[in-house]
């Protein structure tokens, strides 16, 4: 598929609509339903009931706009770290980001931290701590080794998750049901201040991939006929994956772990639009926030008055569909 | 005929009533809040402007709901969280999510002018979002059985029934102090209050359960091990040589006989070794509420079964 500046100006115009679309759909849906019109009269500054009001604009609201940053984030990441490593099964956690931040926020949940930015700050520090240790350790005589990476990442995620065990396995019961939470990745905390933390910081790192893009291109086609094109190898992996770290720790401190979205998504977005990652990483990102407000409004719908952990209906919701395709296509598309 | 007139009546009251409601529904979001309120500090230190006299209270916990039943506030609940279940009245309420997840939409839709919250239940962030959307949430945070009563008489205070809030908080003191001045009378025995089979969980010295086992005149033989809820290892469990063991669980019937027959069958446990195995509703221990009374008698029943001996001759 050619990929023609014209063509990813369509495309992600398309997805662009579409995806403002669903955010509209999904502001009406809750435990009960809100009208379009009101949705429509809420936005242009309409008369509408107290409490409705008050819903959109307290509850929905920062919750749907929360769920797009989430999904455009790990799906951004995802399709990076699929490209640097080489590897279809890579996701936005597997440099250790995942279980360095799990470790530090089910700390902060245990300490008994209060305030929305304590666990967060914790989880994003510790976050930090480990993609930096699986970083340098996986450094040889200054070159990156993809293998060494992957394992050591897989090698930390491990380790925190036994002491995470072993932090549950003394926790009260409170405590552990908040843990859990945080673990399957939850929105129900969502803020507006936490958007306009996540906003930015994915903002600027997607600019930064996209101007990346064609040299992630040569990349993902082997370190050998990446520097024959002249891409400085080494530093460029430096950066991608330092981006994406940081990316991932920001949005993994604020919504929990939520898993699939980041595997799944770029995986999706190539079967549509093909391999250049000049198509693929806005549309990644368009795709990947649609599905994330879609989850997110299933789970806090489809057991009403209960609620899910969002990351159960990613899961449950991407991983058939995404089976559906592969089989479609045959099983020859990586 | 007769019947025919009546029936007709029914249907005009029933509209009026209808027509009553929706201006009172027009007044209530004509008039932006309570015409006066005062300003109380919550148990974790929030200041909460709470209306005089709250018409439409949330409970965001079984225990909370059962309280406000207890104040006589009942029929101003307009919404409580799942397994609500005292008194029977309070399932028919309007649910409003589980105590660890509420729904704050479901929540606000009730318009409710006062949210009742629990600190070690509800998440911190629900008390936050309710109170930004502008919602009256006033926290409890009962830490102990001793500092119940006092609790429950500020909620009284708040709810606007101080009275009966007293008088709830006199009957409770009277009866720590009575099963304390029963207990009294022997020694504290060594036993084992355990929440959990699989895995083995006690009830730490310091948890809400552990100091309530302490007041039925239980002395703790968890005390050994670590946390309010320490894992207990079948081994620790024979080897810490209680007296009696308490299972506080939910189970009835079959299963219940099917529990104490699991723990017959630990070596050490058996009817021979001469350690007794009780059953406590955990209905009764898991709510900080009101019938906490009732849970720590059936405990000190269970632990000094002699001291009742006479009373339920008087009382079958």
């Amino acid at each position: 598929m050619k990929v023609t500046a014209a063509r990813v100006g369509w495309v992600v115009l398309g997805l662009a609509a579409a995806l403002v679309l669903t955010g509209l759909v999904c502001l009406a849906l809750g435990s009960s339903a809100t009208p379009l019109e009101q949705v429509w009269a809420w936005l242009t500054g309409g008369e509408l009931p107290h409490s409705t009001a008050i819903i959109l604009s307290r509850f929905r609201l920062p919750r749907v706009l929360m769920a797009g940053l989430v999904g455009a984030a790990l799906s951004i990441c995802g399709a990076v770290l699929q490209g640097v490593v080489r590897n279809p099964l890579a996701d936005p956690f597997i440099l250790g980001v995942s279980g360095g931040a799990a470790l530090g926020a089910v700390m902060g949940i245990l300490l008994g931290l209060s305030g929305q930015w304590a666990t967060a700050g914790l989880a994003l520090a510790a976050a930090m701590v480990t993609v930096a240790m699986v970083l340098s350790l996986s450094r040889r005589r200054g070159r990156m080794e993809t293998t060494t990476l992957v394992l050591t990442g897989v090698m930390v995620n491990a380790f925190c998750t036994a002491m995470i065990m072993f932090i549950i396995s003394t926790a009260s019961d409170q405590k552990l049901h908040a843990i859990m939470f945080w673990l399957y990745g939850d929105l129900s905390g969502a803020s507006l201040d936490q958007s306009l933390l996540l906003g930015p910081v994915t903002l600027i790192s997607a600019g930064i991939a996209f101007w990346l893009s064609r040299q992630l291109n040569l990349l993902s086609a082997g370190d050998r006929a990446a520097a024959a094109a002249g891409v400085e190898v080494g530093r460029l992996k430096l950066i991608l994956l330092l981006l994406v770290s940081l990316l991932t720790a920001v949005t993994v401190s604020v919504s929990g772990l939520i898993g699939f979205v980041g595997l799944m998504i770029p995986h999706l977005t190539r079967i549509w639009l093909g391999f250049d990652y000049r198509m693929t990483l806005p549309a990644a990102a368009l795709i990947g926030a649609g599905f994330m407000i879609l989850a997110d409004t299933v789970a806090r719908t489809i057991i009403s008055p209960a609620q899910l952990p969002a990351g159960v209906v990613t899961a449950a919701l991407g991983a058939p569909f995404f089976v559906l395709l592969l089989v479609r296509r045959g099983n020859r598309w990586w | 005929m007769n019947y025919q007139v009546k029936h007709i009546g029914g249907g005009m009251v029933g509209r009026v009533g209808a027509l009553a409601a929706a201006w009172a529904m027009v007044a209530w979001l004509l008039v932006p809040g309570p015409a006066r309120a005062a300003s109380v500090t919550d148990e974790i230190g929030r200041r909460v402007e709470v209306p005089d006299r709250p018409a439409r209270i949330i409970a965001l916990s079984p225990s909370l709901t059962e309280i406000v039943f207890a104040l006589g506030l009942g029929d101003r609940l307009v919404g409580v969280t799942h397994w609500s279940d005292v008194p029977a009245r309070a399932r028919r309420l309007p649910k409003v999510g589980a105590y660890i997840s509420p729904n704050l939409e479901l929540i606000v839709s009730q318009a409710p002018d006062l949210v009742l919250a629990n600190y070690e239940g509800n998440p911190p962030w629900v008390v936050d979002k309710l109170t930004k959307a502008g919602i009256a949430v006033y926290v409890t945070r009962p830490d102990t059985p001793q500092a119940l009563p006092r609790s429950i008489s500020r909620l009284g205070r708040v709810c606007g029934a101080p009275a009966a809030g007293e008088r709830l908080a006199g009957e409770m003191e009277a009866g720590f102090v009575r099963i304390a001045n029963l207990v009294s009378q022997a020694e504290p025995v060594k036993c084992l209050l355990l929440v959990g089979r699989n895995p083995v969980v006690a009830a730490g010295t310091e948890s809400f359960h552990g100091r309530l086992l302490k007041m039925a005149g239980g002395e703790n033989a968890a005390a050994g091990a670590p946390g309010n809820w320490p894992r207990l290892s079948l081994e620790y469990v024979v080897k810490s040589r209680p007296e009696v063991i308490i299972l506080s669980t939910m189970e009835r019937g079959a299963e219940a006989r099917e529990l104490l027959a699991h723990w017959r069958s630990v070596p050490g446990l058996d009817r021979q070794s001469g350690v007794r195995i009780g059953i406590v509703s955990s209905n009764l221990l898991d709510r900080p509420g009101p019938r906490i009374i009732a849970g720590l008698e059936a405990l000190a029943r269970a632990i000094h079964p002699g001291l009742f001996k006479t009373e339920s001759k008087e009382q079958p």
